[in-house]
């Protein structure tokens, strides 16, 4: 297949193996823990975006239309067990109108607030890029600084939480998915509002590691945010516990269960801790 | 004195810049990807198609210095280890070393070279993962990337084969 020497060889050699050992040393610079996106990675996220943008459109229509072949496939079967299920939020959604009814009245009776802390102001927003590389598990939205959105903003999707965002560029941002190796969140089982840490490990289900009272965990749980460590509001619907074959629990995250276009960034704002001299300052 | 020799150097520049575009917009694309059949596949493998076809009269040094920056372009895109896309992108063009083939591939020696450079990239990943984070890469993500550039591969090395047509003088137009 090859034949004489190229006339440029030697230099070529040369180049490679510079090239190479950059490389090398650039990687050996990445060990350690995780690293502060630079300027430069923010400035080619913010030039990649609009043209992933571009072509985003025509993939999703791809993707619908694989989408519909296999929905049709299965609309009676799904058809039926939609029915079965309609009959028993019907009942649900009554007990529900009902208790909120109640929870109203003892709210007015012992004037305490009970609101959820996520803020009402949504941010809608495209994934336009989804990267799933060996090591990395990270979306690439379409809004960013300009829009309101900031670090450590929770990302969700209609199905649940997704993430929440690491790098904001004026008009682009990254959101660190959940089951991305250097994700860690704060969760609680919604039927024993026991804590434990969702850590990410590049697999699909990230795992539940510090489990506090691991008893009161039981495969089929709901997990939800717990809000403890004050990076996200409480009672974001996260997934659902399950054990793996080595007996470790994991979370089937809920958004998985769809394909991710349009999302919506929340501009929650983490609590912050109090100044060391507060105390003092405060009359 | 080889067909390529006889090439005026500044003949092989444009080659080496046309691929060099591509291979950029190609790793810009690489942070997407496709849901299908339940499964997502990323587009990160779509940027070594362009490799696996490069050239053969591209100027050596330009190339190399694409390829190169293309990678550095793709770790910065894709949040990823920086260097890591850039060392697999220069070590499998260092294999390929298109401008020391003396024939165009032929298209089933194409498919088994592919498999080769896809091969090695997981090798590269791996190693170079393993050296940074401590464990071993997701190999099933990695699978559906080969398998849907493995899709686009026939694709674009026809679309290769048109335009080298539409803009090349030479009768040897297929290189």
């Amino acid at each position: 297949m090859r034949h004489g020497e190229h006339p440029n060889s030697g230099w070529t050699r040369i180049a490679l193996s510079l090239a190479v050992i950059t490389s090398c040393l650039l990687i050996s610079f990445n060990r350690g823990p995780m690293r502060e996106a630079s300027n430069m990675e923010m400035a080619t996220q913010g030039t990649v975006t609009p043209l992933v943008n571009i072509f985003a459109g025509p993939l999703r229509s791809v993707e619908g239309f694989f989408g519909s072949l296999s929905d049709r496939a299965q609309a009676l079967k799904e058809n039926r067990r939609l029915q079965e299920e309609l009959v028993i939020l019907r009942d649900k959604q009554s007990r529900y109108e009902n208790l909120a009814i109640k929870v109203a009245r003892y709210e007015a009776i012992l004037g305490v607030d009970t609101e959820t802390d996520v803020p009402l102001k949504k941010i809608a927003a495209r994934a336009v890029g989804e990267i799933d590389g060996p090591f990395v598990r990270s979306l690439l939205l379409n809004v960013g600084s300009k829009d309101d959105v900031a670090t450590g903003n929770p990302v969700m999707s209609v199905e649940g939480l997704v993430g929440h965002v690491i790098n904001v560029g004026p008009r682009s941002s990254r959101v660190l998915r959940l089951s991305d190796l250097n994700s860690r969140i704060a969760v609680a089982s919604a039927r024993s509002d026991t804590t434990a840490i969702l850590a990410g490990d590049n697999s699909p289900d990230p795992k539940l590691s510090f489990i506090n009272q691991p008893e009161n965990w039981a495969e089929g749980d709901s997990v939800i945010t717990s809000g403890d460590d004050g990076a996200l509001p409480r009672g974001l619907a996260i997934g659902e516990v399950i054990v793996d074959e080595a007996g470790e629990m994991r979370v089937v995250l809920s958004s998985r269960r769809a394909a991710i276009d349009w999302v919506w960034v929340s501009p929650y704002k983490r609590i912050a801790p109090p100044l060391e001299n507060e105390a003092e300052v405060a009359p | 004195m080889t067909y390529l020799d006889t090439q005026a150097p500044i003949r092989r520049i444009w080659p080496a810049v046309v691929a060099g575009i591509s291979l950029l917009l190609a790793s810009a694309l690489s942070v997407g990807g496709l849901n299908i059949f339940g499964a997502f596949a990323g587009f990160g493998f779509l940027p070594l198609v362009i490799i696996a076809i490069w050239p053969r009269q591209a100027n050596t040094i330009l190339s190399l210095l694409f390829v190169f920056m293309a990678g550095i372009f793709t770790d910065w895109a894709t949040a990823g280890v920086i260097g890591q896309w850039a060392l697999v992108y220069s070590v499998i063009w260092g294999v390929l070393r298109p401008e020391l083939r003396s024939a165009p591939y032929a298209p089933v020696s194409l498919l088994v070279f592919w498999l080769a450079i896809c091969g090695l990239a997981i090798l590269l990943l791996s190693v170079s993962g393993w050296f940074v984070f401590g464990i071993m890469p997701d190999l099933r993500s990695l699978g559906r990337q080969m398998i849907l550039a493995t899709f686009v591969l026939p694709l674009i090395s026809l679309m290769r084969g048109v335009i080298s047509r539409r803009f090349s003088d030479s009768e040897e137009w297929d290189r």
